[in-house]
């Protein structure tokens, strides 16, 4: 919200002078934030009134001349170049001097002067055009001319043209719960407590209505709706420009003056916070009678608003009806048809207050937000409604002395405001702030801010006043924030105290935390994709779309569902990056969803890892995940075959690890060539994923191992080839091996070879075999013994061993 | 006799000294000491000399052969020292060629930031929990005193998923780790202690400063006497233990349903003492909100809020992350460019 800060400081008795920036923090240390305050000032720094003594002819070009221009007795007479087609000697003018800053030639962005040479003459700044300092429109090459204004030379531009307010841009995000703050008067009485000067509260005077005449008929449905709903007929108006003042101060607040009525209203809603709206009588009349009916609309009945937005209505929105047809949506905006006009000269003036609930849920199913809803939603004080119907005719007799009022006021009041009393133990306010505070500025707080207080020995009962009892204030805590505040929290002071528990991490974020230290050790980065992704990544990794969880409301086409796996993302990052790296090894720790029969999905904890190198993919990758194992000092994990994998796997490449049993820890394998492509890596090798269930390991034994004993036995060994069928499995050799000894102290596998000698669909394997005994030397019997039975073994799955 | 016995032990003494490499004094240890040298070649006349005379003549050569030893011993080293010094002066090792790289990792810039805030609330006696990021709207907004169609649901730009029942309501993505603070406090009761970091998710479209993804962390403190003037020693020293430097905290008044008094809090520059770019030039980085817990709060996690109070406070993960990057760019985080990641 923007809005004129001497606007604000006039219903204060509080006269110090401001910077920009100490308004600012006035504001911001103790009420609600400013954005930036726009100082008018400022915009006319180093700029004075000049008047030209002296007038020549520029000697080198024929469109300039040579002005010796006072510029008062602190700053002398110095030489201006200038254009001017109307200079004149003794002329008054605006002049901006070097560091002023200029719209040059009215045009473009603000340019900072310099003193400089304009065809070899010296030039002190520049006499100004109109347009040049934003003081309207300039005529042709005429500078502007402000001899009326008859001042003396060197005068301040501020002071000559009285600019010397500034506007206040608020951030209406930190006034949500603060409707009396949506206005002049109640920033005023912020600043009169902020200041510790007097609050001047604007007390309208009753005009009196006359006791009959002609009244609106009110017919209320939705008594809900309406807290309080106030009509006033006026009469014998002329609708013409404001006053000059008051168009000021609506353009400070950004809005666009219109007409001596409508201004008047937004005046109203700018300086008491009440929101109103006048109808043009001879649109709502029927046969003389003015009939208002407010009920929730007719489904699907249309409504054009003023600014020729058509809206369809639904039962929610409550609307004014006049003669059958929708006129108004309540607390949002008027309609085009029964707004004032250039001809009007009787009004029905609305000043209401509707529920702040209601009226939002109306403005968000049509999108519509307007300065009025704005104030409405939230929550306006009904004891406001009539202040500001005094207040209107006040500021429309400026412009119309001889209006009349018509008849009585129409007030319907479905929701009487209720003092309430609030009791604040002052235990309570010196327990939150954790300091003693002073009982004497705590009430002089209070009472400025025009709350009731009954001062009792350690508390103290309030009754906030009417515009703080819409929501704002109903517990203590709310009068704590008042005082602490106001007494400023730069009076805080540091405590901490001695814990009596020490701090603990999660299970999991120190499995976490650990397994990413450890991969980054070994050389993977750590990437952070979104949990988002599309129906095309859905069916590019072959998984269900009906068990994505999805979006109702989404960004973008690429961000609808929540993702499964970590892979699609991933293989997003490979594609970025393999444009400028051909080795990739890449992790993520992050969440996927999955649709469950609870309200709650199924949200886990994900590792997923991805290698895209020249070779060796897979290995690399199986390589990682055993060291993890290992690092985790996981017991009980078993690396198999995997039979089903995830669809997104290669069927006839991957494997799983399970843990303790039967869970599923990890799946790890060469991703489906479709997948690969979908992401445009089909010129890189076979990428090898895995994705590690992270949440399933809720404890880690972080424990130093226990030591087992070193064995210094020396040891025998043999290698050994076999030729077997390409089907049997490296896994299913080692445990044949394995069952024929148990002098077997370990098996190596050496070297895979297929060629022209070994055969079609064959492959010939060759391991190092270790025995060692723990109890005795091995001789060569021993070797030989065991030697037999890894041959006779190993014919059972058909491998044909080399030599034997 | 004796006298040849003294001769051989200065000519082999001065020949020892004189010798400047292995091979010289290998030659003047066999002159001397060997099969066929000077010593052996005198004790060829010992048959002559009576028993006394040999006895003492063996004694003197002997004494000889140990002093020419040692000397022989010691001018060994010397010449091999020198060898070495010799070698030393010609050898060369450019170090300034390239190294051979060990692989380069990284974890994301992100995740240590939130290990650092982790370690440091930790150390205060905080407990770290974290909840669900599809979460209800009863525990992401109505427990946090934000009833549905409050204006201060403007606040929340909310992503939602197509589920709903009558008693969690509509299903979504936390907007805040706040919903932690309740799910905790239910489980838990009070008093109450803990750090809540997480992802969150706002309906907003990503540019250079915003992000509809990105993390959170938030400070619960919930006793039976926590007050303001808490609120603002923990900030003070968590976020100079953060920044590694001595920061001043300043509170200005703000406004959140869950929070009564609700402040918005800052930090003084941890980079300048007179203004820089990171602080545009006020000395002081905004962080975050904070203040009381509400007692709507406290009771819908069912804490009886006459008996227990404490503050809240929290803001961007990413932001201390571009404060400590000195990244501008929000967007970089989630990009996954390895050029990027691989500074880390």
């Amino acid at each position: 919200m923007l809005i004129s800060y001497n606007w604000i400081k006039s219903f204060t008795d509080y006269k110090e002078k401001l910077s920009s920036f100490e308004i600012r923090n006035k504001f911001s240390w103790h009420s609600c934030e400013i954005d930036e305050v726009i100082s008018q000032e400022e915009a006319f720094e180093n700029m004075v009134v000049g008047q030209i003594l002296k007038l020549k002819k520029h000697p080198d070009a024929d469109s300039l001349q040579l002005c010796d221009v006072d510029l008062g007795n602190d700053i002398g007479t110095h030489q201006i170049v200038c254009g001017g087609s109307n200079l004149s000697e003794k002329m008054l003018v605006a002049v901006a001097m070097p560091g002023a800053k200029v719209r040059w030639h009215g045009e473009g962005e603000l340019i900072e002067l310099k003193k400089t040479k304009i065809r070899g003459e010296e030039s002190f700044g520049m006499i100004c055009a109109s347009d040049e300092i934003s003081m309207g429109e300039s005529q042709g090459k005429e500078i502007m001319d402000i001899s009326n204004l008859k001042l003396k030379a060197g005068t301040t531009l501020a002071k000559a043209f009285n600019k010397n307010d500034f506007v206040l841009d608020i951030d209406n995000k930190t006034l949500t719960n603060r409707p009396d703050l949506w206005c002049a008067e109640g920033l005023a009485r912020e600043l009169a407590t902020i200041t510790k000067s007097k609050f001047n509260k604007l007390s309208p005077k009753d005009p009196k209505a006359p006791k009959s005449g002609e009244i609106v008929e009110l017919k209320i449905e939705n008594p809900e709706f309406v807290k309080r709903f106030q009509t006033l007929i006026i009469e014998n108006l002329e609708v013409k420009e404001s006053p000059i003042e008051i168009q000021d101060l609506l353009i400070k607040s950004g809005l666009t003056p219109k007409n001596n009525v409508v201004d008047a209203t937004n005046y109203i809603m700018y300086e008491l916070g009440q929101p109103m709206h006048a109808y043009d009588f001879e649109e709502v009349q029927e046969n003389g009678k003015v009939n208002f009916l407010v009920k929730n609309a007719n489904q699907d009945e249309s409504l054009i608003l003023l600014g020729d937005q058509e809206i369809h209505l639904t039962e929610n929105d409550n609307v004014l009806y006049i003669k059958n047809t929708p006129q108004m949506l309540l607390g949002i905006k008027g309609g085009l048809n029964s707004g004032v006009k250039a001809d009007t000269k009787k009004i029905v003036l609305e000043s209401a207050v509707f529920d702040n609930i209601i009226t939002r849920k109306s403005s968000e199913t049509h999108h519509i937000r307007t300065d009025s809803l704005a104030r409405y939603e939230k929550n306006l004080d009904p004891e406001n409604t009539e202040r500001a119907i005094f207040r209107f005719i006040d500021i429309l007799k400026i412009s119309c002395p001889d209006l009349k009022l018509s008849g009585p006021i129409t007030d319907i009041y479905n929701n009487k405001f209720q003092p309430t009393k609030i009791k604040l133990e002052l235990d309570k306010l010196n327990s939150y702030l954790g300091f003693e505070i002073d009982k004497a500025a705590t009430l002089s707080i209070l009472k400025t801010m025009e709350f009731e207080i009954e001062d009792k020995d350690n508390h103290i009962i309030v009754t906030p006043p009417s515009f703080r009892s819409t929501g704002d204030i109903t517990i203590y805590q709310d009068l704590i924030e008042e005082i602490a505040r106001h007494y400023g929290y730069h009076n805080l002071k540091s405590q901490i105290k001695k814990h009596s528990k020490p701090g603990s991490n999660l299970n999991q974020r120190i499995v976490e935390h650990k397994v990413r230290e450890l991969l980054s050790n070994i050389g993977l980065n750590e990437v952070i994709n979104y949990n988002f992704l599309n129906e095309d990544d859905i069916n590019a990794t072959f998984l269900n779309p009906d068990s994505h969880l999805k979006l109702l409301n989404k960004l973008n086409n690429d961000h609808t569902h929540m993702r499964q796996t970590l892979l699609s993302n991933i293989l997003k990052n490979a594609e970025l990056n393999h444009k400028n790296f051909n080795s990739i090894q890449l992790f993520e720790i992050g969440r996927t969803h999955i649709k469950s029969n609870e309200y709650f999905p199924i949200e886990e904890l994900k590792l997923g890892i991805i290698v895209s190198k020249k070779q060796d993919n897979f290995s690399t990758l199986k390589g990682i995940v055993e060291r993890l194992i290992e690092e985790l000092n996981l017991k009980g994990t078993k690396f198999e075959v995997n039979k089903n994998p995830n669809p997104y796997f290669h069927p006839n490449k991957s494997a799983q690890v399970k843990y303790q049993g039967k869970h599923l820890l990890a799946e790890l394998g060469i991703i489906h060539p479709s997948t690969q492509k979908h992401y445009n890596l089909e010129n890189q090798s076979p990428i090898a994923y895995a994705e590690i269930n992270l949440g399933m390991l809720h404890e880690l034994n972080l424990a130093i191992k226990k030591f087992s004993a070193i064995n210094n036995l020396p040891k025998l060994e043999f290698d050994l080839s076999i030729d077997v069928e390409d089907s049997i499995f490296n896994d299913e050799i080692i445990k044949v091996l394995r069952k024929s000894s148990n002098l077997i102290q370990s098996i190596d596998f050496v070297d895979l070879y297929k060629g022209d000698n070994i055969g079609e669909g064959f492959k010939s394997m060759t391991y190092k075999i270790s025995l060692q005994a723990k109890d005795k030397t091995l001789d060569s019997k021993d070797l030989e013994e065991v030697q037999k039975a890894c041959y006779k073994n190993l014919k059972s799955i058909g491998g044909n061993v080399r030599g034997a | 006799m004796e006298k040849q016995l003294n001769q051989i032990q200065i000519d082999a003494e001065k020949d020892i000294k004189e010798s400047n490499s292995l091979d010289q004094l290998l030659e003047v240890e066999k002159k001397y000491l060997g099969k066929k040298g000077s010593l052996k070649a005198i004790l060829s006349q010992i048959k002559d000399l009576s028993i006394e005379e040999k006895k003492a003549f063996g004694k003197l050569s002997n004494q000889i052969k140990v002093v020419l030893n040692e000397l022989i011993f010691k001018q060994k080293k010397l010449i091999e020292e020198q060898e070495i010094q010799e070698q030393l002066k010609n050898e060369f090792l450019d170090v300034t060629l390239p190294a051979i790289q060990t692989q380069k990792g990284s974890t994301h810039v992100l995740k240590q930031v939130q290990k650092k805030l982790e370690e440091i609330f930790i150390s205060l006696g905080f407990e770290v929990v974290d909840g669900p990021e599809v979460e209800s709207e009863k525990y992401n907004f109505e427990d946090l005193n934000i009833p549905q169609s409050h204006p201060a649901r403007d606040m929340y730009d909310t992503f939602f998923i197509d589920q709903k029942t009558e008693k969690y309501n509509r299903l979504l993505l936390r907007t805040h780790t706040s919903p932690v603070q309740i799910r905790h406090m239910l489980k838990q009761g009070a008093p109450i202690k803990v750090l809540v970091p997480g992802r969150v998710f706002r309906y907003e479209e990503a540019d250079a400063t915003h992000e509809h993804t990105f993390m959170q962390y938030e400070g619960l403190y919930i006793d039976k006497d926590i007050s303001l003037s808490h609120l603002k020693g923990y900030i003070e020293e968590i976020f100079g233990q953060f920044f590694g430097s001595k920061i001043e905290v300043r509170f200005r008044p703000g406004y959140f349903p869950f929070t009564e008094p609700s402040l918005e809090f800052e930090i003084s520059c941890p980079f300048c003492k007179n203004g820089c770019k990171v602080c545009k030039q006020t000395k002081y980085i905004e962080l975050g909100g904070c203040g009381m817990v509400h007692p709507n709060v406290l009771k819908a996690a069912g804490i009886d809020p006459e008996k227990y109070q404490g503050f809240a406070f929290g803001g961007g993960l990413d932001r201390l992350a571009m404060l400590v990057t000195q990244n501008n760019d929000l967007r970089l985080f989630r990009q996954n460019d390895l050029r990027f990641l691989k500074q880390f």
